[in-house]
Parts: C-alpha cells; sequence; structure tokens
C-alpha cells in the first residue's frame, strides 16, 4: 500500500519535470534562423583555413567563398523571423495538461492492465471490501509472496490450499520454494514429498522417494516420511517390506489415534486384499474411500484407475513399474488378454532392457 | 517489486513518449520555444524510464528470480553470470525491450548532444522518434511484457538456449539493434525534412554522422555474427543467405549507399530527394528485418497465422510506418528543392552508380529472402532459397561496383573526363594484374574466376592506397610535403580510403576462402594420423570436462608441422543439462591470416573418432574486412568539418560555379 502511494508521488513529481524544465528552457533555446547562418559563416572560415594551408588555391578558395556567401544571402532573404517569445499562456496549459495527462495515463493503462500482477491486485484489494472466499485469500496470500518471495510463512500456508484446490503443480512448487527458504526442515520437505505424491496421482515417484530418504537421514522418526517409504514399496510389490515399515511407526506408538487406527486399516488392507496394493493409483483419500465400499464398488473404482493408469501409459510409455502394475492389475482382474497384450506393449517398449524382458517372460509363461 | 517497478517503468515511458508525439508539433506549428524544448525533455525521461525497466529486466536475470516468467523460460542458476546477463535479450520479449532501449538512448543522444540542430528540425526528429517509441512500447506492454510473473516460482530455470550461450552472441545482437535503430533517426530526420518542408545541406551535415553511427554499428554485428556462426555451428561456413542474416543485411546495403549519397547532399547540396527516400527505405528494412525475425513468420508461416498477435502488430507496424513515410514522401517530395545539377561522369555520377547498384542488390537479397514465404503463404510449399541463387544475382552485381570503387573518389565533383582518372589508375590496374598472375601460377589448373577476383580484390586494395597517393600530391612532389598533406588530408577522406581498403581484404578472403580451401573427413582411432592441407593432425584421445552447466566430451587432437608440434586442439560436443541439448564446440587454429578448422563428429566405443578438417586460406580477413572497413567509417565519423566542395574544373576554364 504505502509502495503504491510512493510510486504516485514519484509519477507526479516526475511529470512535474515536464512543465517546469520547457518553461525554464524555452527561455534559453536557439532561434533556429541564426544557425543555419553561423553554419554557413562557419564554412567561410574553413575555406580561409584551406587557403592558408595550401588545399585550395586563391581562385578556387574564391568560388567557394561567393558559393557560401550566396546561400548566406538567400537565407537572408527568406528569414522568417524569431520565435515567440515563451511564457504564452497557451503554451504552460498544453504542458500542465500533458502532466496530468501522463500521470493519469500510467496510472490508469497500469490498473487495466496489470490485472494479472498479484502485487497490485493487493493494492486493489485494500482499496475494495475484502474478499474472503477461498480464490480472494489465495490472491491475497500470493500477492504478499510476490513482493516478499523469501517469506518461508508464506509458501507453508499457501502451499496446503493449492492441493486442496486440485493444483498440485503449484503446491509442489510453493513447497519446493519453503523447503529452499527454510534450510532444511524436515517436516516441511516431507510434505513437500507428499505433496509429490498428490502430484503423481498416488504415486511415489522417484523424486519423491528421494525427498523421504533425505528427510529420515535428518530425521529418522519421521512418520510421514517413514509411511510414503513403506508405500512405495508396496506399489513397487513389496508389500511385505510396506508392512515391515507400517509396522515399525505403529511400534513406535504415535499418539494420534487416528493416524493408529489408518495404519492399520492399511496393513490389514495390504495384507488382505491384494488387490488394493495394485491399486495404481493410490493415495490416502482413495484408500480410505476403497475401504468404504462394498466389493462391487469397489471392483469398479478399481477397474477405473486401472484404465486410466493404462491411459497414461499410452501417452508416457517410458514407465517400467507402471507397465508391471498395469500388467499385475490385469492378472488380479482375470482379464488375461488384456495383460497379454500389455506384456507385449511393454515388450516392444523396453526391448532392450534384457531384466525387464526376462520378467516379463516369466509372467507370460505363468499366464498361458 | 523490482519487477512490478519493471512494468511499471514502461508504461511511464509510454505516457512520456506519447507527449513527444504531440506537443512539440504544436509546438513547432505556433513556433512555441518551451513546447518545442519540452521533445527534449520527455525524450530524457522516456530513455531513463525504459533503462530503469531494462535494469529491472537484468536484475531478474542476474538473481535468477524465476518467480518471472520470462527469467524462467530462459535462465538457470548454474549459468554463467555473463550469459546470465545475455539471456536477457537472447529472448523475445527481452530483445524486444533492448530495441526499445537503444531506439530511447538515441532519441535521449539527440536531445542532449544535438546542440547545433535548429531548434524546429530537432523537435521534429524527436516528434517521430516519440512516434516509434510509443509504437514499440505499445507492442511490448499489449504482446510481449517481460515481467509477467509466475506464482509460485519454480526453483530452476529451463535454461537459455545453448547455442546462444556465448560471448559473440552475448555482445552481437546489441550492435546488430545499434544499427537497426541507429537508422531510426535517418528516418527521423527524413520525415523531419518532408513535414517541414526544408532541406539543405546541414540537414545531410546533422544526418552523416548518426547514419555512420548506425552504419559502423551494423557492420560490425553482422561481422561479429558470422564470425559466431563460423565457429558455433561446426561446418565452417560463414555466410548462409539466410533470412535471419538477411534480414540485417538488407539495411546494411541501403544504409550503405545512405552514408554515400549524404556525401553528395552535404557536399554538393545534390541528391536530396533520393537522399531523403534512401534514408526512409533503409530504416523500412531494418522494421522488416525485425517483422522477419520477430513474428515468427520465419520458422513458418502456418504458426505464424495460427497464432498472430504479434505478427500481426509488427505488420501493422510496418504498413503504418513504411506506407505512412511513403506517403508523406510522395505528398511533400515535389515541395523540396531539389540542388545542384552534375554530368553523369562525375563524382556525384560515381556515387549515384554505387547507389543503384547497392539498391538493385538489396532488392535481389529481398526477392530471395521473401519469395519462399510468399510461395508457403500461397500454397503451402517450403522451399528454400539458397546460395546459388544469390551467387547467381547479387555476386555478379558487385563486379561493377568493385571495379567503379576506386575510380569514384577519383572524379572532381560536378563534372570530369573518365580518361585522366583511368590514366592515373594504370598503374593500380598493372599491380592488380600481376598479383592475380602470381596467384594463378601458385595454383595452375585451378579455378579461374577466383584468379580474376584475386586481380580485382587488389584492385579495389590498391585504388584506396592510389586515391591518398595522388591527394598528397601530383608526380615530382617532394616526399616531406607529401606526407605533410597526408597529413592534413581531411579525415573523411582517410575514412573512405580506409573503409575501401576494408572492402578490398573482404572480397579476398572470400575467395581465399571458398576457392582455396581444402576440406578432409576422417575416422581415427587414438594415436592415428591424418594429412590435411601440409599439416599433420593425430588423435590423442578422447576426454570428458565439465562446465557450469553443461559436459563436454573433447577430442584431444596435437597438430603438427613437418614433425614440429605447433598447437593441440580439443574440438568438443557440449551437452547442456537443462534443455538436454547439444552444441558443436569446433577448435581452430589461426596461422596469420589462414585458419585450421576442425570440428569433432560422432566418437565410437573404441575411442575412435570422426574429424571433419577444413584448412581455410585467408578466412580471417572476412572479418578483419569489416573491421578495417568499420575503422574506415569511424574515422569519418571523427572528421566533424563539413568540407566544402570545389568544381576545380569548371574553374580552369574560368567559369563561374553555380551550386
Amino acid at each position: 500500500m504505502d509502495f503504491w502511494i510512493l510510486i504516485f508521488l514519484l509519477t507526479s513529481i516526475i511529470a512535474a519535470f515536464l512543465v517546469l524544465l520547457p518553461v525554464v528552457g524555452g527561455k534559453k533555446l536557439n532561434v533556429e534562423i541564426d544557425h543555419d547562418k553561423a553554419l554557413y559563416k562557419n564554412r567561410l572560415l574553413e575555406i580561409d583555413q584551406d587557403e592558408k594551408l595550401g588545399r585550395l588555391d586563391a581562385d578556387e578558395a574564391e568560388v567557394a567563398r561567393v558559393q557560401e556567401a550566396r546561400k548566406l544571402l538567400v537565407l537572408g532573404q527568406t528569414s522568417a523571423g524569431r520565435f515567440s517569445p515563451s511564457g504564452a499562456k497557451f503554451s504552460h496549459v498544453l504542458l500542465i495538461a500533458s502532466a496530468l495527462f501522463v500521470f493519469i495515463f500510467t496510472v490508469g493503462f497500469y490498473i487495466s492492465t496489470a490485472t494479472y500482477s498479484p502485487s497490485f491486485r493487493s493494492f486493489v484489494s485494500k482499496q475494495e471490501p475484502a474478499d474472503l472466499s477461498v480464490s480472494g485469500l489465495l490472491r491475497a496470500a500470493e500477492s504478499r509472496l510476490a513482493m516478499n518471495s523469501n517469506d518461508v510463512r508464506g509458501w507453508k500456508v499457501l502451499a496446503p490450499i493449492y492441493l486442496s484446490l486440485g493444483q498440485p503443480e503449484k503446491g509442489v512448487a510453493a513447497f519446493r520454494q519453503a523447503v529452499a527458504l527454510s534450510d532444511q526442515d524436515p517436516d516441511l520437505r516431507a510434505a513437500l514429498g507428499e505433496a509429490l505424491v498428490v502430484l503423481a496421482n498416488g504415486q511415489v515417484s522417484d523424486e519423491a522417494l528421494q525427498q523421504f530418504q533425505q528427510v529420515i537421514s535428518i530425521d529418522a522418526d519421521n512418520d510421514l516420511a517413514r509411511y510414503y517409504i513403506g508405500l512405495a514399496s508396496a506399489q513397487n510389490g513389496q508389500g511385505d517390506l510396506a508392512i515391515e515399515a507400517w509396522q515399525e511407526i505403529l511400534d513406535s506408538k504415535p499418539e494420534n489415534e487416528q493416524w493408529v487406527s489408518f495404519l492399520t486399516k492399511r496393513i490389514a488392507s495390504v495384507e488382505k486384499e491384494k488387490t488394493l496394493s495394485l491399486m495404481p493409483e493410490l493415495n490416502n483419500e482413495t484408500v480410505e474411500a476403497a475401504n468404504e465400499l462394498d466389493k462391487s464398488e469397489r471392483l469398479e473404482m478399481i477397474n477405473g484407475m486401472v484404465a486410466s493408469l493404462a491411459e497414461r501409459l499410452s501417452e508416457n510409455p517410458d514407465d517400467m513399474q507402471g507397465w508391471e502394475r498395469l500388467i499385475r492389475s490385469y492378472i488380479v482382474l482375470g482379464r488375461k488378454s488384456d495383460a497379454l497384450a500389455a506384456i507385449q506393449n511393454a515388450k516392444s517398449q523396453f526391448a532392450s532392457r534384457d531384466e525387464f524382458i526376462a520378467k516379463l517372460e516369466k509372467i507370460e509363461s505363468e499366464l498361458q | 517489486m523490482i519487477a512490478e517497478l519493471g512494468h511499471y517503468a514502461l508504461i511511464l515511458a509510454l505516457a512520456f513518449s506519447l507527449v513527444q508525439s504531440v506537443v512539440p508539433l504544436v509546438g513547432v506549428r505556433y513556433r512555441d520555444a518551451s513546447l518545442m524544448i519540452s521533445a527534449s525533455v520527455t525524450a530524457v525521461i522516456a530513455f531513463l524510464a525504459v533503462a530503469f525497466s531494462f535494469a529491472a529486466l537484468t536484475d531478474a536475470y542476474v538473481s535468477s528470480d524465476f518467480s518471472v516468467l520470462n527469467v524462467w523460460q530462459n535462465s538457470h542458476t548454474l549459468k554463467p553470470t555473463i550469459f546470465k546477463i545475455s539471456g536477457v535479450w537472447g529472448n523475445h520479449e527481452g530483445s524486444m525491450l533492448l530495441w526499445i532501449l537503444v531506439l530511447s538512448l538515441f532519441s535521449a543522444l539527440v536531445a542532449i548532444f544535438a546542440k547545433n540542430l535548429p531548434g524546429t528540425l530537432k523537435a521534429l526528429v524527436l516528434v517521430v522518434q516519440g512516434w516509434l517509441l510509443s509504437t514499440f512500447l505499445l507492442f511490448i506492454l499489449l504482446t510481449s511484457n517481460p515481467f509477467e510473473r509466475l506464482i509460485p516460482p519454480p526453483l530452476e530455470g529451463r535454461d537459455l538456449n545453448p547455442i546462444l550461450q556465448d560471448i559473440g552472441l552475448a555482445i552481437h545482437p546489441p550492435l546488430l539493434y545499434f544499427g537497426y535503430v541507429g537508422f531510426s533517426l535517418t528516418f527521423s530526420f527524413a520525415l523531419a525534412a518532408l513535414i517541414s518542408g526544408r532541406i539543405d545541406g546541414a540537414w545531410a551535415r546533422f544526418v552523416r554522422p548518426w547514419a555512420l553511427i548506425a552504419w559502423i554499428s551494423l557492420t560490425v554485428g553482422i561481422a561479429m555474427g558470422s564470425y559466431w556462426a563460423y565457429y558455433e555451428l561446426g561446418w565452417g561456413g560463414w555466410w548462409f543467405w539466410d533470412p535471419v542474416e538477411n534480414a540485417s543485411f538488407m539495411p546494411w546495403l541501403l544504409g550503405t549507399a545512405l552514408i554515400h549519397s549524404t556525401l553528395v547532399m552535404e557536399k554538393r547540396d545534390a541528391l536530396k530527394i533520393w537522399t531523403i527516400l534512401l534514408a526512409i527505405l533503409t530504416f523500412s528494412f531494418a522494421l522488416l528485418g525485425t517483422f522477419l525475425v520477430r513474428s515468427g513468420v520465419l520458422t513458418s508461416v502456418h504458426s505464424f497465422a495460427s497464432d498472430p498477435t504479434r505478427g500481426v502488430f509488427i505488420l501493422a507496424i510496418l504498413v503504418v510506418f513504411i506506407g505512412g513515410s511513403l506517403a508523406l514522401f510522395a505528398l511533400r517530395a515535389t515541395t523540396l528543392k531539389p540542388g545542384g545539377l552534375f554530368q553523369s561522369i562525375s563524382r556525384e555520377g560515381a556515387l549515384v552508380f554505387n547507389n543503384l547498384i547497392l539498391a538493385t542488390a538489396t532488392a535481389t537479397v529481398l526477392v530471395g529472402t521473401l519469395y519462399p514465404l510468399v510461395l508457403e503463404a500461397i500454397n503451402g510449399t517450403k522451399i528454400s532459397v539458397g546460395p546459388p541463387y544469390f551467387n547467381l544475382t547479387f555476386g555478379p552485381l558487385m563486379i561493377p561496383l568493385l571495379i567503379a570503387m576506386p575510380l569514384g573518389p577519383l572524379m572532381s565533383w560536378k563534372r570530369s573526363d573518365l580518361m585522366p582518372v583511368l590514366a592515373r589508375l594504370y598503374f593500380v590496374a598493372g599491380l592488380s594484374l600481376a598479383a592475380a598472375l602470381i596467384v594463378a601460377s601458385m595454383t595452375y589448373g585451378g579455378p579461374v574466376l577466383s584468379v580474376l577476383a584475386v586481380g580485382l580484390a587488389f584492385w579495389v586494395m590498391l585504388g584506396a592506397l592510389c586515391e591518398l597517393a595522388e591527394r598528397s600530391g601530383k608526380k615530382g612532389t617532394p616526399l616531406k610535403t607529401r606526407m605533410a598533406r597526408l597529413t592534413g588530408l581531411p579525415r573523411t577522406v582517410w575514412g573512405s580510403a580506409c573503409a575501401h581498403f576494408g572492402v578490398g581484404l573482404l572480397v579476398l578472403g572470400i575467395v581465399g576462402a571458398t576457392a582455396f580451401d581444402e576440406e578432409l573427413l576422417a575416422q581415427l582411432k587414438p594415436g592415428e594420423t591424418m594429412n590435411a592441407a601440409g599439416y599433420e593432425l593425430t588423435h590423442e584421445g578422447l576426454g570428458v570436462r565439465k562446465g557450469p552447466n553443461y559436459e563436454e566430451e573433447v577430442v584431444r587432437i596435437t597438430v603438427r608441422k613437418n614433425g614440429e608440434l605447433i598447437a593441440r586442439l580439443e574440438p568438443a560436443k557440449r551437452v547442456y543439462q537443462a534443455r538436454k541439448s547439444t552444441t558443436t564446440e569446433a577448435a581452430i587454429k589461426t596461422s596469420f591470416l589462414t585458419q585450421l578448422y576442425v570440428s569433432p563428429g560422432e566418437t565410437f566405443p573404441d575411442q575412435s573418432a570422426v574429424i571433419h578438417v577444413w584448412w581455410k586460406p585467408l578466412v580471417v580477413l572476412i572479418w578483419f574486412g569489416p573491421v578495417v572497413m568499420a575503422i574506415g567509417g569511424l574515422i569519418s565519423f571523427s572528421d566533424r568539418r563539413l568540407r566544402v566542395g570545389v568544381p576545380t574544373k569548371a574553374l580552369k576554364k574560368g567559369q563561374p560555379a553555380n551550386a
């Protein structure tokens, strides 16, 4: 707010120059006619000098002199007089109007085009009744951060809002900013990892896993990181490792009851229903949702997820784990032909990866 | 916050340049001094505002503030600082901001330093500059705002295109823009003359230094661009007749014509109307170049059509400014008083000849550049007009120009005879012929035309020296007097002789590098040696080096001549991590004017590598020639005095000369 008042003040001071300088300077302006005369007189002097130096002989110099003199003469005849002395009222009025124009135009143009500019929005929003909707608060937070991008707390507040609004890219970026500024705060880094998982539709990506492992290296007891490292194992088909990791968390007796019951449920579901560990897109909400559905609904949900995984792989086929998960999902769901087709696809995609091909062929032979 | 201030400063600059577009005009109309002087005030303030804005963007780049979209798109924290700065103009928005900065700088320079300029002329020039500046500020504010925010900011940027991460490309665009935009001043002077209806020798005197600054920058800028392409693109070519190159070459050709025709106007008060037209056309071509490069029309006519906002805007600028100025020219040119008369065989005549050829050459380049675009727009065929077209059209046009080059300066103003001039050049012709014969005997069985071209190059160079010798005195003048006269010669004479000598060097370089070069390609295992142009090149092994934001695979090569080690070369292929793109870093060994150019090819698991070698005799002259030309321009620029043309011949017959 104060910042903008300063700007407007500066603008008006600069605009004032537009009036002051010309009025003062106008009194000293060269008069054009005199200038041209001076130019030709200068030339005459040069001719004299050339003659002295021997670059022109006397006759040549005389002819050149006559030429210049003639131009001087013509100038004298066409003389259109001098400028009207400055200080005329009309010019002062016009200059003041110009200064006003500069002020109004600059401010007006900025307001009308800078709507995307968060910092400017914050200025406008201070003028208007406070906007208490989520998007209004978000805008306010964004504008504060645009003015001061080193504000860790701001990014910390903003990031989960992005996530809950379904904008995981922005959430990830905001958490990254917060982590970079927070000097390795493990909780923030774990939150960044979680945001990455949300961004990857519930998959613990390599980058997310790295983040969690970094958290563990600083704070070995970080539950969130330990949970997701376990989840990564589960998603890689290593359900036992996952259960082990989660059990460890339970053994350390976390105080949060919801957390205990959630983990207990997760362990149970991995143990009992392998299908759940094969679910291609897994995050807390979907897990909880899946737990509450009946069998047919759950199957439908899983089918939907498998379909979306298949779609993602067709767009971005360079994902070995994804293919493996898709194939296993098809097998569990009893869709043998789909599984075989997926195996063929995966084989052609990773023809050079012998290990993977061998694995696929093993699954293929088991199927037939 | 700084980015917001930068954006705000641009709008402030726009407000001031709008005032500058109108108020001084009213001042001229009503002869009011303070309104006219307001042009200088607005020009300086607008420049300061744009400079602030540019500094704000540069700050965002240097501090890697990725919350600015433009910085994120074109920078990277690991990039060396120099390339963080050059990244500012390594993209569309930033380069337009640089364009505007240079434009406003030139206006401010006129406002501050052109103290001798007649008041109305100065006001009108600044008015036209105001029109240009407001238009381009509107363009950048409405279509290409470099200060757009990206919230929340990513931690890492996408890096600058690696081939632009080069010291050559760091300096090339600013120089080029100085050239392009410098011609905006000659344009403004031309329009000012048309508006006021007054034009005289003084006009040419004031225009000439600005035209020279622009021409010098453009000359060096183009040469530097050419050298950059030579060592960075990795296949030894130095000019590709590529549309982007042509876009800068066309204003150069016309600008060259312009500095010659202002000479006639300055000294003889002739060719006024033509000079005005030329000033308009030169800047029009600079605008056209900006349009071609900035609208995206070159990448594909269709991509231009699908996202036309920017392109159409620049096209509109083109139409308004070129169309408007030509219309004004058509309306007002007849009211200008034509100047002095001259015969066709005279210094003026020779300069007209120069102008006609340069204008025709510009037209051929224009056709070659636009034809593929028009064809693609009409029926979607993508063709490229390559060197064969330009060599067949542009090349022959240059021959008469080069032949006439030594003749012009030896002719007298107003009227002259060819025979005495030719008689003075017999010696030069003989020497050039001798040079050609020596080259012919050395390269017996080689290309005949090239030998003739060598003769032509010597003709131009020796002709330039001959002019100086002639001016130092007639036969039998003692050496001391000659020296005294030489030092006393006007600097413009030295300047033009120097520039013409540079042209000769350039021609010699082109002939040497294209007609007498050698090229060799070989796959070498470590320890193996190849022979190229009398050198022995040995593959000493591969290596990997790490730079700040890239890794490179180096081929270590030793170069020997008759067993004696003369150089270790390390051509490399660089991989830039952020964009996963590669560049080729050729290694060059310069021995005097000749270069050995080694470019790395594919490498194999057995450590063998494909090595591409060129031996290019005299190639250095291709860039040294333009530098000499630019030095000539600088010498000429330093001569502030207006020389008087004296028709010697008429005088001897005792006739008074009429201006």
